[in-house]
């Protein structure tokens, strides 16, 4: 049964505005599930780095989960366990605003807008907002041993 | 008493032929609870001739108060059952069935099964059954009444395929679940203390799992939940001294001081108050003099100061300390007063650290146990209101009305209105629909997708379950069977127009009506048993004007909540109203009452 009709509806206009076009090498597409069918609320995503920052040359690996009462609640954006970064939860979930139910979500905000805020994320982490030690605390504290970290990241992701 | 003096005193309210018809017709009632007992109660006084009364449940000692046709003597019987029973001695005319079953998930109620009523009642608690009932009667082309109650509030609602408003085209409030994010480090409303204080720390310290029901229910964070177990292994190294008196002194210092001190130095958040640790040494000599038992106990319904709460945190923390020793498993429960004294002095010494509005130990209860109260008398206005707009329907359809108990702040208000006509934005009252029959083990998508083209004469079109099975940029699977494919019996199919045309198509939703009810079998994959619908177009440019409701189209100004019309308009109780004013003695209504305003009525019982 397709109690969601309204998840569906929105989902399907953001499939289709997706084909048409969407930022250069992002890609987003649903999971398939057990049946074989397109499982509209599980999209695998990929972030490219964005060119001329530390985070280039890789494109990381996203799985977007939409939840029932999507658009009025975000998505929730996965990147792997362990992914190194302040603003990344130790499971792997992004912690960003526009991701925030009770902060600057909004039912408007797209699937393009969402996987470009990640990107921006990635090279400007937010400091009021730490989500694991590790990232955070290198990046506050130890430049030196932080940048080590995202090259090395970048070489893990980049095959 | 004689049939013809039963009917006599209805023949004068409602005419000879109403009541003929009410005789003759057959209801569904769906659900024996608050406002189920109410309705057939009315149902039966009325002699209406068949009542169909279903429900899932059990009688419960807790139903007791306002579920008047249960009796101590049926707890943990099926409330169908017995509510048919007591029903059926108000009048032996009538003949009632009962059903304990689940109306969503029995094979039994098929499309075909609804359409044998007359006429469905509504009487449900839970918005995922409304929404099932609604689709299957606007599938079946039956008329639903549909009502609810919450509190004090309530509404009863008249359901018509195509004509009016469905339970869909109001968005419904969803239960909130919290980011942990949020509840941990910058809450701002008590039900964020409240949830911090139960499904967190009171779980970290005395209980073995974490409660995710409240934190959100998600994988994912469940995933995060662990994590942040882990995060906090800290707090559970505390539960190695559980034994020793020092435990209260431990857990307090880590939780509002240590902690807190921490969270504030790194967070310099955009234009947050930044958390105020609490000094353990300060609000022990606050708090000397006080008794944190007779706090709880005395002061439940004033807001306590951090003393109190610190007081109280320590005394209820030393009683669960001793029950955990004793070998108890504890869980928090409303009822159980030294889990709620320990979650309310938690939350409020929370809210205090990071400058939340506090609440009082009963306000914080009603928050914690998710209470919400059924009032009796609520329940019996709306099940009379919507008894009453079933019959209108079933015998002068134009006399319905949708009726409202709402509030503006703090008045309560009983509305009349016309039934809405269908939002143009609501997926489900626009679609349009077709039952079919249909070996899903044999037609393939392809059969489905040909089948549907020559009434739905779109290129670019989707077919959807709960997953995506095609579309244009997706046909994988069109020489698969639709079973196969997880199309059941019994299930619905949505056909979306998934074009850049101008002027598309609304969705279409088929229904899988199963071949033994759908009775002789066809030599066609696919036979239709409704007739073919059209289906209805819309303009994209401006998708919330519909063009397909012709003589309504004058309510132009219709508010989101969907009023069409205001019939009257009149204050429910005696408390002096600054909005709206009623003439004395006279039941006239101000014309300029604005009802838009009116806040959402969540419906429970």
């Amino acid at each position: 049964m397709s109690e969601d009709s309204l998840m569906q509806k929105r989902l399907m206009e953001e499939r289709k505005t997706w084909r048409k076009s969407h930022p250069f090498g992002f890609f987003a597409k649903p999971a398939k599930d057990q049946n074989g069918n397109l499982d509209l609320t599980n999209w695998n995503a990929g972030i490219p780095g964005k060119e001329g920052t530390a985070w280039a040359g890789a494109t990381y690996p996203m799985l977007i989960t939409f939840p029932k009462d999507y658009p009025t609640k975000p998505p929730r954006c996965r990147f792997d366990a362990g992914f190194y970064h302040p603003n990344v939860y130790p499971s792997g979930t992004v912690c960003l605003s526009i991701l925030n139910e009770e902060e600057d979500w909004r039912p408007s905000i797209t699937l393009s807008e969402i996987v470009m805020g990640i990107q921006e994320l990635m090279n400007n982490p937010n400091p009021h907002s730490p989500a694991q030690n590790d990232a955070f605390a290198a990046f506050q504290k130890n430049k030196e041993e932080y940048d080590k970290r995202v090259a090395e990241q970048v070489k893990k992701y980049a095959a | 008493m004689s049939t013809t003096k039963r009917h006599s005193d209805l023949e004068r309210t409602f005419g000879k032929e109403a009541v003929a018809t009410i005789a003759s017709s057959h209801v569904l009632l769906v659900g024996a609870g608050g406002v189920g007992c109410e309705m057939l109660k009315n149902l039966v006084l009325l002699g209406f001739g068949k009542i169909t009364v279903l429900d899932l449940d059990t009688v419960d000692l807790s139903n007791l108060n306002r579920q008047f046709l249960f009796g101590h003597e049926h707890i943990k019987q099926p409330k169908s059952v017995v509510a048919r029973a007591t029903a059926q001695k108000f009048n032996p005319h009538v003949d009632i069935t009962s059903h304990l079953a689940n109306i969503i998930t029995d094979p039994k109620f098929t499309v075909s099964w609804y359409k044998g009523f007359d006429l469905v009642y509504n009487a449900l608690d839970n918005l995922e059954a409304r929404r099932h009932v609604n689709r299957m009667c606007l599938t079946a082309n039956v008329p639903l009444v549909e009502s609810g109650t919450t509190g004090f509030l309530g509404q009863t609602q008249v359901i018509l395929a195509g004509k009016t408003e469905c339970v869909d085209c109001v968005p419904k409030e969803t239960p909130k679940s919290f980011p942990i994010c949020t509840i941990r480090s910058t809450p701002s409303q008590p039900v964020h203390t409240v949830v911090w204080a139960k499904s967190f720390l009171f779980v970290q310290l005395f209980g073995n799992d974490l409660d995710l029901g409240e934190m959100d229910e998600s994988e994912a964070s469940k995933e995060e939940l662990n994590t942040l177990k882990k995060e906090t292994a800290e707090l559970l190294e505390l539960r190695d001294v559980i034994s020793k008196p020092e435990f209260g002194k431990n857990v307090f210092c880590k939780i509002f001081d240590v902690d807190i001190a921490r969270q504030a130095e790194h967070n310099v958040d955009n234009g947050r108050q930044k958390p105020d640790p609490q000094s353990w040494d300060e609000l022990e000599k606050l708090a000397k003099h006080l008794d944190g038992a007779h706090i709880a106990k005395s002061r439940a319904q004033n807001v306590w100061s951090r003393e109190e709460a610190f007081a109280v945190f320590l005394d209820a923390t030393k009683r669960l300390q001793t029950r955990f020793n004793n070998g108890e498993t504890l869980e928090f429960d409303k009822d159980d007063e030294d889990t709620l004294d320990f979650v309310v002095a938690a939350a409020t010494l929370f809210a205090t650290v990071h400058h939340v509005t506090t609440k009082s130990k009963f306000d914080l209860k009603q928050i914690a146990g998710n209470i919400i109260p059924a009032i009796a008398t609520t329940n019996a206005m709306i099940a009379a209101l919507a008894v009453q707009q079933g019959v209108w329907q079933l015998t002068s359809p134009e006399r319905a009305r949708d009726y409202y108990i709402s509030r503006r702040g703090g008045d309560r208000f009983f509305t009349v209105t016309k039934p809405a006509p269908p939002s143009s934005s609501c997926v489900t009252s626009s679609a349009a629909r077709v039952v079919v029959m249909c070996d899903v083990d044999k037609t393939k998508l392809s059969d489905l997708v040909e089948w549907v083209s020559k009434f739905f004469p779109k290129e670019e079109l989707a077919v959807l379950s709960s997953q995506l099975i095609y579309d244009v940029d997706f046909d994988d699977n069109l020489e698969r069977t639709l079973a196969d494919l997880g199309v059941k019996e019994r299930s619905f199919v949505t056909i979306m127009d998934d074009s850049d045309d101008d002027i598309k198509l609304r969705n279409l939703e088929i229904y899988f009506e199963p071949r033994e009810s759908a009775g002789e079998a066809s030599s066609e994959k696919i036979s239709n048993i409704t007739p073919i619908p059209t289906v209805p177009t819309y303009t994209v440019e401006k998708p919330e004007e519909d063009d397909d409701d012709d003589d309504e189209l004058e309510v132009a100004d219709t508010s989101k909540r969907g009023f069409s019309e205001i019939d009257s308009v009149v204050i429910l109780d005696e408390e002096p109203s600054k909005v709206v004013k009623v003439d004395e003695g006279t039941d006239e209504v101000k014309k300029d009452v604005q009802v838009e305003d009116v806040e959402e009525v969540v419906l429970l019982d």
